[in-house]
């Protein structure tokens, strides 16, 4: 089934906001918040997708990003993408997973040469098939097709005034043949316009006859009937008394008529000629657009063929480099469609009927100087649902009712104030209900709820789900709520999506370290569980400077050397360790400065660089286990009196699968899968360059 | 014997709308060493009482009858000038909201030694070692004493708020809501910071909060308060094992508890009572599944259901 929404690699980042001063005068770079750092998940349609984590973790950005009530900074939001667009994509991202890492970097100069030819050629087959099939729009003359509705139409007039030459008949529509025709039935007095007076007044008093009769017949009053018939009838008494077929007068009206129509007659045969010879020079130019348009397409098919033959061999010298970077301007292209993360205002309005929002707090949420009637029509009024509040009041009492304030009219005057913390949810979630949409993201719609009512809520979520056919992004610190509703799961720490994928799975199975510890210290209402709890020292780092390698790895309960830790991390470490053997080993008395190069180098100062290097070894082998930071120590070289450290450079894990239905980003979680079964959700890499910055760099 | 214990007290407010029985006749015993956890839905009474046991009352509270005996004292009936003396230094409260319970203009450090200084008539300068000390012992690094507040986070202007409470070295604690509106993870870490203190130095605790789960974790008793009243009260084990009142099932139950099945827990349907013109009788009664002939008319009174264990409930009552 294909996803409602998708959101692709999506990053928001909220500037760090410095004083002019110090923005002036410091060389600092700009810095960011890293709110959201780069997540991807599919959410179906039907589903409760829970996103969990502690507060800072993103999610309720994530959220309000989806709504676009962020800025989104990068990636892609994409809604209700059709089946056959969807399939093409997951082929596509498939084959660019399967390329990526068999791809050899090319070397700088080789591949702005390759992608300036590639960009050229693309910018060639594009102008081909426009002078091809665009020809006339460039060249300004008429196409093939419309000058054959023109000798379609020149035939139909040739057709017309050539039986009316023949038959000798008037010329078509002229009003000379009419006055004619008039004069001889009704006699000289009679124009077109007193002929068709009369006629009026005929209808009007045959209409007036059967109104009359219908009085009658219904015994309703006839009064009016009657007068308004006499008013015809006298009306065409007047005409009438004129009508005279044999009137001498009209004899010499006649005369200079018919004299008049020999006249257009002959105008008649002119236009004829003057259409026949306008006929054959059409037929003419239409034969020589048709011969014009096929030369042009057989010589546009052997440019395109050509380009085609150098195309491939571009492709051939490019590879699979050139394949993925190739199939990345498409999967954009599809992307770029769907993408509500580009949308613009107009678009947004349509957006706010397909996806709404539960705010997390009721008493805050709603405005205080707001009837009830007010705070659900307004979605209705904002997004021209409904005009005014009258049409409004239909929908909102059904709205209401459909959350359960029953009667509605005993809800809808009242304040916010008024009502208890369950009621007021209640009108949260009929405002976002109002105006039908199929997406909903439940902002920790129960935290500020008491447990008694929380549940009530829920059941009216679920049950408004049902029937409504509604789909949740269901964003929740609270596991115990996300073990009793989710379809899926995804846990977030620090802006990143850490594990992922079926609900129960994940809350009874967790894998990754963290979501291990989160779970372990749900606290439980059932006094015979009390199991170990894994309780995380200090608190989540600022998102402005996020750990190197894994996030989450200076926490981390199990962390080991790869995990990311960088040359201050060991540089510490080493300074407590040289600290606590001072007593016990000789050597580590003789250690000097600490000094750290670049993020995973360091130099130590020591006496004895070899002996140094002998007690590090050993205490690394000795100590590595339980102290991680000195396990990401990779080479120790020692040169004179200084020690050179190099660490091991971390990277960032990618969220993995692990098997079906559940995703992980962590070294130490190996896949339970087939090796040829796991896929990687991990986000794509934007290319730095689209085609048509490209094509402008060619240029 | 009780070092703190709570003897029908009755605690109403003045309003502009009438009088409102916020307590309503509450006894209770925390044993030394012990800790109880205070439990029930919001506006159940559960901070007044605790503000009643220190007379922190807003002005228009009153405790109007019963006493509040610790070691010996009856803090109900004592004067203002002598209650100082027992207030902070030997009895102190975690104020509900870390978040805005301290002055954001002040810094950390005089926050902390300002309950020094007036309530151990110390110098300020004197108090810097021992707020450093406490800063140590619920872990911050002292280092930071000069911060002020919004350089804290949730967690850690948690961890101040109990450092301010265990200033003058208190024999009883009261915790009210220590960790609602924060993490999972930093409740655990709070949770536990209150507990090794607890063991440490020989503190009684009252821990208030709406969140069973978070009781049922920590305490060694429970009492559950309900409109106004206590309806259940005993050894935490006991009550969350076999709750007697229908109204502790109800919200036992309520809770969803991720080692248990994956249904979504029924609710108590209806609204808590109005504690402004209490019907008489239970005040669970329109809420209750169980009700029947004297639930409406006679308020229960406290039944013994078990060792230390009480149910104000009819259905409760000895047979005959």
């Amino acid at each position: 089934m294909e996803p409602l929404l998708s959101i692709r690699d999506l990053k928001v980042w909220f500037p760090v906001r410095m004083g002019i001063v110090s923005g002036l005068f410091s060389k600092a770079e700009r810095k960011d918040v890293r709110a959201v750092d780069g997540i991807s998940l599919d959410i179906l349609p039907g589903e409760i997708y829970c996103l969990v984590g502690e507060s800072g973790c993103g999610k309720t950005t994530t959220g309000k990003a989806v709504l676009r009530l962020n800025d989104v900074t990068a990636g892609n939001v994409l809604l209700g993408t059709p089946e056959d667009e969807w399939k093409r994509l997951a082929a596509i991202e498939g084959r660019l997973r399967e390329l990526r890492p068999t791809l050899r970097p090319l070397t700088k100069p080789q591949e702005r040469s390759l992608t300036w030819y590639w960009g050229e050629l693309q910018a060639l087959k594009d102008s081909v098939i426009e002078l091809a099939y665009d020809w006339p729009r460039v060249s300004g003359r008429l196409d093939a097709d419309r000058l054959e509705r023109a000798v379609q139409l020149l035939d139909k007039r040739v057709a017309e005034l050539r039986t009316a030459v023949d038959s000798n008949a008037p010329r078509p529509l002229s009003r000379t043949s009419r006055k004619v025709e008039i004069i001889r039935s009704k006699g000289g007095w009679f124009t077109p316009r007193r002929a068709n007076k009369m006629k009026v007044l005929e209808t009007a008093l045959a209409e007036a006859e059967y109104r009359l009769r219908r009085a009658e017949v219904t015994g309703s009053p006839t009064r009016a009937e009657n007068r308004k018939l006499r008013r015809v009838r006298k009306k065409l008494e007047l005409l009438r008394r004129h009508e005279n077929p044999d009137d001498p007068q009209a004899i010499s009206k006649l005369r200079s008529l018919e004299a008049k129509l020999e006249r257009e007659r002959r105008i008649t045969r002119m236009e004829l000629q003057d259409a026949e010879a306008d006929l054959a020079r059409t037929r003419e130019r239409l034969e020589a657009a048709r011969r014009e348009e096929a030369e042009r397409a057989g010589r546009a098919e052997r440019a395109y063929r050509w380009i085609a033959d150098r195309m491939a061999e571009v492709r051939k010298i490019g590879g699979r480099r050139l394949e993925y970077w190739e199939l990345l301007q498409v999967r954009n292209e599809i992307v770029a469609r769907f993408d509500l993360a580009k949308w613009d205002k107009s678009q947004l309005r349509e957006l706010r009927k397909r996806m709404q929002i539960i705010y997390q707090d009721p008493y805050e949420s709603l405005n205080p100087k707001f009837s009830i009637f007010d705070i659900v029509a307004e979605p209705l009024l904002a997004n021209r649902i409904v005009a005014t509040s009258t049409e409004a009041e239909a929908v909102v009492r059904e709205a209401l009712e459909d959350v359960g304030l029953k009667p509605a009219d005993e809800y809808m005057f009242r304040y916010p104030h008024e009502l208890s913390g369950g009621q007021r949810q209640r009108v949260g979630i009929a405002a976002a209900l109002v105006v039908d949409p199929d997406f909903i993201v439940a902002d920790e719609p129960v935290s500020m709820l008491d447990a008694s009512v929380r549940t009530e809520i829920l059941a009216l979520l679920l049950d408004l789900k049902k029937r409504r056919n509604l789909t949740y992004l269901f964003i929740t610190h609270d596991l115990g709520l996300a073990w009793v509703l989710a379809d899926k799961v995804a846990v977030m720490y620090l802006g990143k999506i850490v594990e992922m994928g079926d609900g129960p799975e994940i809350i009874q199975n967790p894998r990754h370290p963290y979501t291990k510890a989160l779970i372990s210290v749900v606290p439980s209402p059932n006094p015979e569980i009390r199991r170990e709890k894994t309780i995380l020292r200090g608190e989540r780092p600022n998102a402005v400077d996020i750990p190197a390698g894994c996030r989450f790895h200076p926490r981390c309960p199990v962390a080991v050397g790869i995990c990311g830790w960088n040359a201050k991390e060991v540089q510490e470490e080493l300074g407590g360790l040289f600290k606590r053997d001072a007593s016990s080993h000789p050597t580590a008395q003789n250690f000097g400065d600490i000094v750290t190069d670049g993020p995973f180098k360091l130099h130590v100062v020591t006496g004895d660089g070899s002996a140094a290097e002998r007690y590090l070894r050993e205490r690394i082998a000795a100590l590595g286990g339980e102290r991680p930071a000195l396990a990401s120590i990779r080479e120790i070289r020692a040169d004179g009196g200084i020690l050179h450290v190099g660490l091991h450079v971390p990277a960032e894990p990618s969220l993995r699968q692990i098997r079906e239905n559940v995703w992980a980003a962590c070294h130490l979680v190996e896949p339970e899968l087939a090796p040829g079964a796991v896929g990687e959700v991990g986000p794509l890499p934007v290319p730095n360059q689209s085609l048509s910055s490209t094509r402008a760099i060619a240029r | 014997m009780a070092i703190l214990e709570v003897d029908h007290l009755k605690t109403y407010f003045d309003t502009r709308s009438g009088i409102v029985r916020a307590v309503d006749d509450v006894s209770f015993k925390l044993e030394k060493g012990e800790s109880l956890g205070l439990a029930g839905e919001s506006g159940c009474g559960k901070t007044t009482t605790a503000l009643s046991v220190i007379r922190l009352l807003p002005k228009n509270g009153r405790i109007l009858d019963g006493h509040i005996m610790y070691l010996g004292k009856d803090l109900a009936a004592i004067k203002e000038s002598e209650l100082r003396r027992v207030r902070w230094k030997q009895i102190s409260i975690v104020f509900q909201g870390a978040m805005n319970a301290l002055n954001p203009v002040k810094r950390v450090s005089w926050q902390i030694a300002e309950a020094i200084v007036v309530h151990d008539h110390e110098r300020a300068e004197d108090a810097s070692a021992r707020v450093e000390e406490l800063l140590e012992l619920v872990g911050i690094n002292p280092a930071r004493k000069d911060d002020y507040p919004h350089e804290f986070s949730g967690g850690m202007r948690q961890r101040v708020m109990i450092a301010m409470a265990l200033a003058c070295s208190p024999k009883v604690i009261i915790a009210d809501e220590p960790v609602t509106a924060l993490d999972v993870m930093i409740q655990a870490q709070i949770l536990e910071l209150l507990n090794r203190l607890r063991e440490e130095m020989d503190l009684s605790m009252i821990l208030i909060s709406h969140d069973l789960s978070v009781i049922a974790e920590t305490c060694d008793k429970v009492a559950i308060m309900y409109g106004g009243k206590l309806v259940e009260d005993g050894p935490a084990e006991r009550v969350f094992r076999d709750p007697q009142h229908p109204y502790t099932q109800a919200l036992i139950r309520s809770f969803p508890d991720i080692y248990g099945p994956r249904d979504l827990p029924p609710w108590i349907p209806g609204q808590p009572p109005n504690l402004l013109d209490p019907a008489p009788g239970c005040r669970f009664h329109p809420r209750c599944p169980y009700a029947f002939a004297p639930c409406p008319t006679v308020d229960p009174p406290s039944f013994e259901v078990g060792p230390g264990h009480v149910a104000a409930c009819h259905l409760r009552a000895p047979a005959g």
